[in-house]
């Protein structure tokens, strides 16, 4: 990506004046949520925050109106990351700079473990998971971000948790007697 | 603390210790890339029916049968342990998915769910490839999943996979001729209902294959909470399946790169 002083002005003056603001303003939010999303992975977190972000860039004018565009600039992000499914396999190599899985050593890294576990979640179970225990989402809002039943919600909440509970159990019990 | 609220804390804490993004690159390139996108969808309004016709041979080529080698046969059930393929397999969702199928005969299949994740050894990534179906019969629908992982080879004997707070009732292990441990356990049902029993079998290799059941439909149910009283497999099946020799090939073929990462 060309990010030299003059690209950047030749950008600044021809996207809308406060899209620019917006991306700057909930860039690092999303990418945090991105960051979960894709197990750890910074580079595909922010490639994944860039593309929903143009995909708001491309509705812009319709979405700068709307009561709550960082609400939907959010429901780009997951539903991006849920559909956008080669794009994610073709970069999924990114993501295995992190050591071996953890979930088995003696000594693990909570966050090494905490992101392998996330990774070995299907796409649509890690946007369930990240939606409801970092961001806190209701199933229900869970449910209208990824445009899933509420009864799917619980149920890929349900075998989300039984899978990282198998895969962290040990781990935050470790840490609990530590 | 309850796991979920350990698993909340646990979160924060990875986000709090990611690195800081480049915010202004992001907001630059997301402009360039929406950019790219207007002018994309500028061509594509001028000319859809060239589009049509590039997207119906795009598809027609996509379904075309991947170039791997063919399933084994279907003999196996998981009553029956079969024997591995002398092939070298690629392992693909749709493989997987074909493989837990065979070992599920007679068994009323919907809403597949398949996962394969792999990548190159040189950073020890994680490999795993996963398959799973909601099973339908007269007492309700279940789920049953099969997931295999390659790990790093390690001695299966220092490694639990009974949670704090099982007790031998809920929770056993097989030490078995091969090295390997299996794993099984049957946890009493939740508040709710809600029952999953697990078996994991973890080899001396590093391959690790965990097979469990719920009384839960799979995703796309429109159930509201358990429809069985219990598992559509207990755990004696649920052992009969993670043992099956079959899962050694896929482990094998994902510790050799010979995977198609993917998921439906």
């Amino acid at each position: 990506m060309d990010l030299s002083p003059t690209t950047r002005q030749a950008a600044a003056a021809a996207a809308p004046p406060d899209f620019l603001e917006f991306a700057a303003a909930r860039g690092g939010p999303l990418y945090r949520t991105a960051y979960l999303l894709t197990g750890g992975d910074r580079h595909l977190a922010e490639d994944l925050v860039q593309e929903a972000l143009s995909r708001v860039f491309v509705r812009w004018r319709r979405v700068s109106r709307l009561e709550n565009p960082a609400g939907y600039a959010q429901k780009v992000l997951f539903n991006t990351f849920v559909s956008h499914r080669r794009r994610r396999s073709s970069r999924e190599s990114a993501a295995h700079e992190l050591p071996e899985p953890a979930v088995l050593d003696a000594d693990p890294a909570l966050r090494v473990t905490l992101l392998q576990a996330l990774q070995t979640l299907s796409a649509r179970d890690r946007a369930v998971v990240v939606l409801r225990y970092w961001e806190d989402r209701s199933v229900e809002e869970t449910a209208a971000i990824l445009q899933l039943s509420s009864t799917a919600v619980r149920s890929r909440t349900h075998r989300a948790l039984h899978r990282m509970r198998a895969l962290l159990g040990d781990t935050f019990a470790e840490r609990a007697a530590g | 603390m309850s796991f979920e609220d350990e698993l909340t804390r646990a979160l924060r804490q990875a986000v709090d210790d990611a690195p800081p993004p480049s915010v202004e690159g992001i907001a630059f390139g997301a402009h360039q890339r929406g950019t790219r996108h207007k002018r994309r969808r500028a061509v594509f309004a001028g000319a859809a029916a060239v589009v049509l016709l590039a997207g119906a041979g795009t598809l027609a080529a996509q379904l075309r049968p991947a170039a791997t080698v063919a399933a084994p046969a279907a003999q196996p059930s998981t009553t029956a342990p079969s024997t591995a393929p002398s092939t070298e397999p690629t392992v693909t969702v749709e493989r997987m998915l074909d493989l837990l199928r065979e070992r599920l005969p007679g068994a009323t299949l919907s809403t597949p769910v398949g996962l394969v994740r792999g990548g190159d050894d040189q950073h020890a990534p994680v490999r795993t490839a996963s398959a799973a179906f909601t099973v339908t019969d007269s007492r309700g629908s279940s789920s049953v999943r099969v997931m295999v992982v390659r790990l790093e080879p390690r001695n299966p004997s220092t490694t639990t996979y009974c949670p704090p707070g099982s007790t031998p009732t809920t929770c056993t292990v097989t030490a078995r001729p091969d090295g390997s441990r299996l794993t099984a356990y049957r946890p009493e049902a939740a508040l709710g209902g809600e029952q999953v029993w697990v078996v994991t079998l973890l080899k001396p290799d590093g391959t690790q294959v965990i097979a469990d059941s719920g009384n839960l439909p799979g995703p796309g149910s429109k159930a509201d909470g358990p429809t069985r009283d219990a598992p559509v497999l207990d755990t004696p099946q649920l052992s009969a399946l993670a043992t099956d020799p079959v899962w050694q090939s896929v482990s094998d073929a994902i510790a050799a790169g010979r995977t198609v990462p993917g998921d439906s």
